[in-house]
This record gives structure tokens, C-alpha cells and sequence, in this order.
């Protein structure tokens, strides 16, 4: 039948996984022996919920939702408003900020990370250039996690300017033609009828945001790889960490469990916005 | 006299915003020129224009070839290159294949528990792999198909997002076509082959290109699954001779970059319509 490949596919790779985790967060568990096992029950979680590393990677990945947001936000909407007046220019503006969308964030980290190197990358030249000393950037505590939030508005921002730019679209335009009628600026039209009409928009734009930083690993990997002192560790790279450096896959499952559990509700979430994007 | 002001203004403010515009480009094409530019340099000249700033910096003053030619005999990173290659061309073409007959059962036939079974897909949706990487690994082992390359494209052929996409595209096709086409005696898998599929091409391309994005640009699975270097995928190649603990060779990182950059960027200059239409209706990258 023409369902069984999707149906066989889904269930051993997307649900038999999730059952797997389940289960083995209720036991210790060492990644190179998997066959003993060891019965804790809910041991692993009560581990994690005192767990400092743990409660420092959702931290993080609070601080660096909430940061990429108030730049990247107000930067997309700026930028989705210019695309959409379709001034001269906005095809070389499209494919700049579309590009790093679709660049391997590996590839994308790699490069960044020679951009921020103390002494030959092009950030210190540039800065080097107007007067301001080399910054250390990736081994600094304060500038580690910041300079991978910077990477993170590079890739990602075409990817909320392309939301939004739906968001505008679906707005009649007899709705502003009223406006000019009824005297608005161009401002004013703005603030009082776009913002509030892309509100689910932008409330949409904000959770695939926030899900996008629960899923960051590459970046911290071979940049960071965590560091310093943890200041950029975050809950995947953790998890990864758990695995394959500490072999502790028990712990690692109950890990998955938490976050499968946080991803789910924000995905409904994101779920419920996406289908009523389009009411007024 | 009184309009005149105004426009002064108004000029001024558009200046202002194409300047603000122009800075906004230059910022985010800057690390692509930078890679590409330095992938045309000796490692030397990377090092020698690095400090202070110069148009050479950014711009090789000596174009040479010497790094690709380092990367693709010294390091082999053709061979990762063809596996990028492999893995995407398998996944693209399997999901298309799978995805598109799920979404035709689903849009078109009707069984008890069809909604039920959507149900799941959709659920399945909505866990990210980030969360299952760890028992998908142990999956994986128990099928004994670690650091093969099906590893690497199998667990996403099936992919919820693509029968989702295809499921919408096929309610779209007017029924009235297939059922003529029935009347006339044409068989299920003629319709969805010869009607259904050529009516929702969009959407197929759409699906198409975020596919080969996802499998072309993965880093953590392959760097989890697949522990043979020969099979493995050119990002992960890429990061491991750019480990801190190497000795810095600028030349080959920026070399092997642009390599694996080309792709991505030329498949998606191509085709911008369709990456535009699959994130706005998807909601990923």
C-alpha cells in the first residue's frame, strides 16, 4: 500500500526513539554497554532538577532567545517593511540576508569563529580600524555567548524577515489606502495598523525563535564548546555531552525527555499560531 | 515654497535609509566574501593583509588556486564532497517518492483511522530530532546501520513536514480532473502519477529543495552516526581539521568552505521563489 514506507519510517525512527527514551531514563545506562542495565526510576530526574549544568544551559538559552530577539526583531520588521516597498536595491538586500539562511550553520561557524580570532580575524581588523584594541571575543566569559548570538542574528534574520513579509502581504491593502485618506503618515500607519495587525505574525516569529535556541549545537560545538566556564553551554550541546564524552545514557535519555517535553509545548504553540496566522 | 522643505526631507530620509540599507548588505555578505576572497589566498597573504585593515584584506591581490588544489589532494575533501553528493541525492529522491504517496492516501482515500494516522504524523511533527538524537542513535545500532550511508538519509525519509506540505498541495488539485480520468478507467496509481503529481509541481520543487538543504547542510547527526571518515559528510570533515588542536590552516578551511558553500548558494539562487513559498508555509529553514 502506497502508506506503509511513510507509516514504517515514522514509527521506527520517529516514535520507536521517542519510546526508547522513555524507558531508558528510568535506568542507568553506560553508552558502551547498553545491554546492562540498572533500574533507578525517576533517579535521573531528580538529578536534574538539581542539576547546576543543566539549570546554566536552559539559562543560557533563555539569555540568548531574549537578546537575538530584541535585535533580530526590530531589524527583520525594518528590513521586511524596506523589501516590501519594493525600492530599487531590494533584490541584492533579498539575497544578502536570504543567503546565510540557507549556509550550513557548521560552515557558517567555522568561518565566524576565524572571524572572531584575536589577533589575524576581520572583527578585530575592522575594530583595529577605527581606533578600538582587540577584543578576545570566544575565550572571553562575557563576550563568548554574545558573539555566538551575533552568528545567530546573521543566519536567522532572513528567516523572520521572510515571516513577516507574509505577515505584510496578508494585509488588504484598501486598509491603508483608508489610512492616507483619513490623514495617517507613513509612520503612523505603521504603528497603528501594521504592528497591530502582524501581532500573531510576530508572536510566531518569537516561538520559532525560541525553538530555534533550544536546537543550537553546531555553533557551540566548534566554537565554544561550551566554555569559558559554561557561559555558552547549551541544552543540546549538554545532552550531547551526557552521550558521547560521560558515556552516562541514562542520564542523557532523561535529558531528551525534559527537552522533548519543553519542544512540545512550544510547538504547540507554534502549531496554534500557524493556523490562525491568517485571521483578522 | 511650502512643498519644497518637505521634499528636501523626504530626499534626505530616503538617503538615509539607503544608507542604512547598503550597511545592512554589506554586514551580511561581508563573511561570504571574506571566506571566498581568503580561499583565493596563499595562507601567507591571509596572514600578512589580516592586520591592519586593507582592501586586501578582504580582496586577494595574488588570486590563487592553491588551497583547493591543498584541500581536494592533501585532505580528500572531493571524497566528503561526493558524499554530500550521495546522501542528498538518496534523501531527496526517496522522500520525494515516500512523502508524496502518504500525502495522496491522505488527501484523497478514505479508511477508518486515516484521521488518527494524520493524527500521529502530525504529533511526530512536532518532536525536533535535537530531542531524539540519543535512542535514534541506539536505532540505529540495533539495525547495525551506524557509519553506513543510510545512516546518514534514512530516518528522514519519511519526513512529517513533507507529507504535510504534499497533503496540502494535493487538496488543491480539483477532483473533478481525477474523477474523469477514473470514469475512463484509469487506475489509482495513473491518476496520482499522471494528474495528481504534474498539477502539484510547486510544491514537489519546494519540498525538493528544503530537502536537499536539510540533508546538503546536517552537522550533528553525521557527526554522531557515521564514524568511518571515508563515508563521512563534508561539514563535519570541515570542523575537524578547524578543531582549536589543529595547526591553523586558514587556506584549507576557507578553501574547503567555498566548496561547500557553492552548492547551497547557486540551488538557491535558482530557485528563491520556492525557498521563499516552503519556509513561509513551513515555518524551518
Amino acid at each position: 500500500m502506497f502508506l506503509t514506507p511513510a507509516l514504517i519510517g515514522i514509527g521506527l525512527f520517529h516514535f520507536l526513539p521517542i519510546i526508547i527514551a522513555l524507558r531508558g531514563s528510568l535506568f542507568e545506562l553506560n553508552l558502551l554497554v547498553p545491554e546492562r542495565e540498572t533500574f533507578v526510576g525517576l533517579d535521573n530526574f531528580r538529578a536534574i532538577a538539581s542539576d547546576e549544568e543543566f539549570r546554566q544551559s536552559l539559562l543560557n538559552t533563555l539569555v540568548y532567545t531574549v537578546s537575538k530577539l530584541g535585535v533580530q526583531l526590530p531589524l527583520s520588521f525594518g528590513l521586511a517593511l524596506f523589501i516590501e516597498a519594493r525600492l530599487r536595491g531590494t533584490t541584492l538586500l533579498r539575497s544578502a540576508i536570504f543567503a546565510p539562511t540557507v549556509t550550513a550553520v557548521a560552515i557558517a561557524a567555522v568561518i565566524w569563529g576565524l572571524m572572531y580570532q584575536p589577533h589575524a580575524g576581520l572583527i578585530n581588523s575592522v575594530l583595529g580600524a577605527v581606533g578600538i584594541e582587540p577584543q578576545s571575543f570566544l575565550t572571553s566569559k562575557d563576550q563568548a555567548l554574545p558573539s555566538i548570538i551575533a552568528l545567530g542574528i546573521w543566519q536567522d534574520t532572513g528567516l523572520t524577515v521572510l515571516i513577516l513579509l507574509g505577515g505584510l502581504q496578508g494585509i488588504p491593502r484598501e486598509f491603508y489606502e483608508a489610512a492616507v485618506l483619513d490623514g495617517a503618515s507613513g509612520s503612523q500607519a505603521v504603528r497603528y495598523l501594521t504592528l497591530p495587525l502582524l501581532r500573531r505574525t510576530i508572536l510566531f516569529a518569537v516561538v520559532l525563535t525560541t525553538l530555534l535556541a533550544f536546537k543550537v549545537f553546531a555553533e557551540v560545538k566548534i566554537m565554544t564548546e561550551g566554555g569559558p566556564e559554561n557561559s555558552t553551554l547549551m541544552t543540546v550541546y549538554y545532552i550531547y555531552k551526557k552521550a558521547f564524552v560521560f558515556l552516562d545514557l541514562g542520564y542523557a535519555f532523561a535529558l531528551a525527555v525534559v527537552l522533548m517535553a519543553i519542544l512540545v509545548v512550544i510547538a504547540l504553540l507554534q502549531g496554534r499560531l500557524l493556523r490562525s496566522r491568517l485571521e483578522y | 515654497m511650502a512643498g519644497r522643505p518637505v521634499t528636501m526631507s523626504a530626499k534626505l530620509r530616503q538617503a538615509l535609509l539607503y544608507f542604512v540599507m547598503l550597511a545592512v548588505v554589506v554586514v551580511f555578505a561581508t563573511p561570504f566574501v571574506w571566506m571566498f576572497g581568503s580561499a583565493l589566498k596563499t595562507q601567507g597573504d591571509i596572514f600578512a593583509h589580516a592586520y591592519p585593515l586593507s582592501w586586501e584584506t578582504i580582496v586577494p591581490s595574488r588570486p590563487t588556486l592553491d588551497n583547493f588544489a591543498s584541500v581536494i589532494v592533501g585532505r580528500g575533501i572531493g571524497r566528503n564532497f561526493l558524499n554530500n553528493v550521495i546522501v542528498a541525492a538518496a534523501q531527496v529522491v526517496l522522500t520525494v517518492a515516500v512523502c508524496s504517496m502518504a500525502a495522496y492516501v491522505f488527501a484523497r482515500l478514505r479508511f477508518r483511522g486515516r484521521d488518527a494516522l494524520f493524527g500521529l504524523v502530525v504529533f511526530s511533527a512536532l518532536i525536533p530530532f535535537e530531542a531524539t538524537m540519543i535512542p535514534l542513535f541506539q536505532v540505529m545500532g540495533t539495525l547495525e546501520l551506524r557509519s553506513t550511508y543510510f545512516a546518514l538519509f534514512l530516518p528522514w525519509v519519511a519526513n512529517p513536514l513533507g507529507i504535510f506540505l504534499l497533503r496540502q498541495a494535493f487538496l488543491e488539485v480539483p477532483r473533478e480532473y481525477e474523477e474523469a480520468a477514473r470514469v475512463e478507467g484509469a487506475s489509482r496509481f495513473q491518476v496520482f502519477w499522471n494528474i495528481v503529481l504534474p498539477m502539484s509541481r510547486p510544491a514537489l520543487i519546494t519540498l525538493t529543495l528544503l530537502t536537499f538543504l536539510w540533508s546538503w547542510n546536517s552537522y550533528l547527526w553525521p557527526l554522531i552516526v557515521m564514524q568511518d571518515p571515508s563515508k563521512q559528510v563534508i561539514q563535519v570533515a570541515i570542523a575537524s581539521f578547524s578543531a582549536p588542536e589543529q595547526l591553523p590552516a586558514w587556506g584549507d578551511i576557507f578553501a574547503a568552505s567555498a566548496l561547500a558553500t557553492i552548492p547551497v548558494l547557486s540551488v538557491f539562487l535558482l530557485l528563491q521563489r520556492y525557498y521563499v513559498r516552503g519556509v513561509a508555509m513551513s515555518g524551518l529553514k
